[in-house]
């Protein structure tokens, strides 16, 4: 086997092994409004998480989220598809949707606190 | 302007789930159908792709999914949309300056003065378009015409993506034949009663005796006719412009159908402290309590009651509109409650005669400021924790800013 395919078999190992380890975690978190006990997630539906994470992000004038670690495991985002600010009192909430291409995770940064949440997970089948 | 071209409507389009296929990349191109929150089984928006195959706005999960049985369901985000909506109502702003915002998705904007700054009103539409898109990932539809009627049916002429406009000279031809329901204001109910008359289209009504008119509808009897020629005369109001707010009110889609009194009676008082809170906020007071009551068939109806005095403290309120519900009997479990307060007088604060009410009165403007300082509803009524959890589904009356649904003339 070649290296160049060697690496890319290594790759896939490892995103597999996350992608395991992700449903493992998001299956503790069945039963929440949005995902009832006993039922399979379907597309469109988002579990909710709400839980603290360490995010790398990008600032320039605005900021972006590169990529986020939970439970251990390294998320890298892809793309960031779309952000919408709310407010908590008098602290704005910026809230991302990041794709890495397969699953979308929603995060949100409290301006106030400085501190980043996991909100929800949507897998994509 | 000469050619008459002096009001722009424009409308999202597919809104809720045009915002929900750009949050979510794997949800684009397929027919999905935005719903209310969590447990809420009734379709808000859908997007094209399921329009195309039957859904329609209003049907429950199970209909919609027999329509089409490839659906995904999304649970709808109002934070996210209510954000959305605000940074597209600045987008407009940048154009003009006189801009009507007439629900989250929706608005009027005067273009008679713009002409010289931006180019020919298509012009105007194109580089308003263009900037939202750019902005938002989102499209829209336009429609230009010489009043509000005329843009609202001009905007919806070449959906999604559109572009059109209706010149006072294309009016009469293609209202001609157009139903009469097709207008802007024209409900089901009138459109009836106009076909009982014998009225079925805008040409029809347009030419339709003035005098029968009046007999059958009263005063806007002549207005309905005007409609029917295309003419209409309220002009643009921005916010800070419009009427003298006549009425404050919210009303909540609950999560699920509910019957239980107990349950009903926390989000009555719930909705009262919303209400009292922004009479607060903008000094006023209202006479009389209204409760809008909506079963699952959506069947409204609303029941008033007149107070000794003008309020805005939120147990008086919840008390009459709880007196007001203990007289109903109720056919079926409820599907939407609203609380509003109408009579509103400004201004009128009639000094406290009682300690008790004027202890309360402190306590109401401590609650509204740590409320406004922590979030909304930090501090309540410990009655009103429950049904906190589970937030109902924005009203189509909602708008960015301001006094929101407000009824006005
Ligand atoms: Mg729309």
């Amino acid at each position: 086997m070649s290296l160049i395919k060697k690496r890319k078999c290594k790759k896939e190992n490892q995103r597999v092994n996350r992608d395991i380890s992700l449903l493992n975690c998001l299956e503790a978190y069945e039963g929440t409004a949005d995902c009832p006990p006993n039922k399979k997630m379907t597309l469109g539906e988002t579990t909710i998480i709400r839980e603290p994470i360490e995010v790398i992000a990008f600032f320039d004038g605005s900021m972006r989220p590169l990529r986020f670690r939970w439970k251990g495991a390294v998320y890298k985002v892809q793309e960031i598809t779309f952000s919408w600010t709310t407010m908590s009192g008098a602290a704005s909430i910026l809230h991302f949707s990041a794709y890495d291409g397969t699953t979308l995770y929603e995060l949100s940064y409290n301006k106030a606190t400085l501190r980043w949440t996991l909100e929800g997970v949507a897998l994509h089948e | 302007m000469s050619d008459g071209a002096s009001v722009m409507h424009l409308d999202m389009d597919a809104f809720f789930a045009s915002v929900e296929q750009r949050v979510n990349p794997a949800l684009r191109g397929l027919p999905i159908a935005v719903t209310g929150a969590a447990k809420r089984t009734v379709v808000t928006t859908s997007s094209y792709e399921a329009r195309a195959l039957g859904v329609r706005t209003g049907m429950n999960r199970f209909e919609a999914k027999k329509q089409c049985p490839s659906l995904i369901f999304v649970s709808g985000n109002n934070a996210k949309y209510m954000d959305v909506s605000t940074r597209i109502m600045e987008i407009i702003k940048g154009f003009s300056p006189l801009v009507e915002v007439y629900s989250i998705d929706e608005a009027f904007i005067d273009i008679s003065g713009l002409r010289g700054l931006f180019g020919s009103p298509l012009d105007i539409g194109r580089a308003l378009k263009k900037r939202i898109k750019e902005e938002t990932g989102l499209i829209c539809s336009v429609g230009i015409a010489p009043n509000k009627l005329m843009a609202k049916l001009a905007s919806a002429m070449d959906k999604p993506d559109g572009l059109s406009i209706l010149r006072p000279c294309d009016i009469k031809a293609h209202l001609q034949d157009m139903p009469v329901g097709t207008l802007w204001g024209i409900g089901p109910n009138i459109t009836s009663r106009l076909g009982l008359m014998g009225i079925k289209t805008c040409g029809e009504l347009g030419r339709a005796n003035a005098g029968i008119l009046r007999k059958n509808f009263g005063i806007i009897g002549e207005r309905l006719g005007a409609m029917g020629r295309g003419e209409y005369k309220d002009p643009v109001r921005p916010a800070g412009f419009e009427d003298r707010v006549k009425s404050i009110g919210h009303s909540m889609t609950l999560p699920e159908d509910v019957w239980e009194r107990e349950k009903i009676k926390m989000y009555l008082l719930k909705l009262s402290e919303m209400v009292c809170a922004r009479a607060r906020r903008h000094g006023l007071q209202g006479r009389t309590v209204c409760l809008t009551l909506r079963y699952p068939d959506f069947f409204t109806f609303t029941r008033q009651r007149r107070l000794s005095r003008a309020t805005n403290d939120t147990h008086t309120l919840y008390r009459a509109a709880k007196r007001t519900l203990s007289t109903m009997r109720l056919r079926a479990p409820l599907r939407l409650i609203g609380v509003s307060l109408t009579g509103i007088v400004e201004g009128t604060r009639q000094l406290p005669l009682f300690t008790e009410d004027k202890q309360r009165e402190k306590l109401l403007a401590a609650m509204d400021e740590i409320n406004g300082r922590f979030g909304h509803s930090a501090l309540t009524w410990s009655a009103l924790l429950e049904p906190e959890r589970t937030p109902g589904v924005i009203s189509p009356a909602w708008r960015p800013s301001g006094v929101r649904k407000i009824d006005v003339g």
